[in-house]
């Protein structure tokens, strides 16, 4: 395995052969040129040096980032990429090796787990009897919360005391009300903030949706629960406002030292050379 | 900093992938019930048993406790270390 790379890597395929429409291939090309390989210099260490070293897992690791770095640096430098262009890693052998750690890992969970603790059949489902207690994945718990609604289906006197909406209407009436409230959010803010530091009352405002899409997902499941169902149900729509409470008096607090132009410069694209 | 953070993230991930181990062997009445995991473990009939059911606790407790030390204790330790030469200086 040799790691010399010499200056003429970068430039064998630059082709100046006139192409059929007149131009030439570095013309035509918009991505920057054949990538450039960056050649050892007096700061790298040879492959002896680095057996010499001695100072364990970490120093390699800060080896290779620094050295990953340096020739990103180099490729940024040399390249004709301009700085908003993303020059990452090549996907061999870098991201492959590292991703195929990262599979092997959850790979090696699975086979561990279902060797120690295989599952066993239980007896088939019986299609013809509804079980006590239907849910549904636990994704879907704030949905079926929302059909739990019946404490606040208003009974209107004009009517006798009489519903207007079935309780099971007004579940679904509620599911139009979020919905709803979902899809007017980003007409109300286009989300131009980088921390929630900088958009308090949306923070608060995201951070209260969060708590009540959990917090339904536990009235869903409100027979699990070892208190009174009337509890339950105030602090599903309690908890909600509570934490955005905090979370907007938290990040108001925040604000003072934050840096808002800073961050602004930092993130701002950069205009080509 | 870093450091201590990942050793107490890998203890508690090493315990809980133990405690879920050992816990579904003696402390899973049946996958079906509410309660696994935590049920009481069966009088251990041999060694084996008894050893499973000891790892079973050493686990769950590394995957408390391991953070707990890598992240409020060591650091506390520290903290008062430097404050008691600061103070001495």
């Amino acid at each position: 395995m040799t790691t010399q790379h010499t200056s003429t890597d970068r430039t064998d395929n630059t082709d100046r052969e006139p192409m059929t429409d007149g131009g030439t291939d570095d013309a035509a090309r918009t991505d920057g040129g054949p990538p450039a390989t960056i050649p050892p210099d007096d700061e790298t260490p040879t492959w002896s040096e680095r057996k010499e070293r001695s100072q364990g897992l970490s120093r390699l690791t800060y080896e290779y980032f620094e050295r990953a770095r340096r020739e990103d640096q180099d490729l940024r430098q040399e390249s004709t990429y301009v700085e908003r262009d993303v020059l990452g890693f090549p996907a061999w052998p870098h991201e492959t090796i590292r991703n195929l750690a990262i599979t092997s890992f959850f790979v090696g969970i699975i086979i561990l787990i279902s060797a120690t603790i295989p599952m066993y059949f239980e007896n088939p489902a019986n299609p013809s009897s509804t079980p006590s207690i239907i849910l549904p994945d636990w994704y879907l718990y704030w949905s079926f919360g929302l059909l739990k609604l019946n404490p606040i289906n208003p009974e209107l006197s004009v009517l006798g005391g009489n519903l207007v909406v079935s309780h099971e209407f007004y579940g679904v009436l509620a599911h139009g009300l979020i919905i709803g409230v979902v899809a007017l959010v980003p007409f109300l803010n286009k989300g131009n903030a980088r921390r929630p530091v900088e958009q308090p009352f949306w923070s608060a405002v995201g951070v209260m949706g969060v708590l009540l899409s959990i917090t339904l997902a536990a009235l869903a499941i409100q027979n699990f629960f070892p208190f009174e169902l009337e509890l339950l149900f105030s602090m599903s729509f309690i908890l909600p406002v509570l934490g955005g409470a905090i979370t907007y008096a938290v990040l108001k607090t925040m604000r003072e030292g934050y840096m808002y132009d800073l961050n602004k410069r930092y993130y701002r694209l950069r205009p080509p050379k | 900093m870093a450091d201590e953070f990942i050793k107490g993230l890998a203890l508690s991930m090493v315990g809980a992938l133990g405690w879920f181990i050992f816990g579904g062997w003696y402390r899973t009445p049946g996958y079906y019930v509410i309660e696994q995991l935590t049920a009481a473990a069966p009088e251990p009939s041999n060694v084996y048993h008894a050893v499973g059911i000891f790892a079973g606790d050493v686990s769950y407790w590394l995957m408390l406790l391991g953070p707990f030390v890598y992240w409020v204790v060591i650091p506390a330790l520290r903290e008062l270390g430097r404050s008691a030469t600061a103070s001495a200086n």
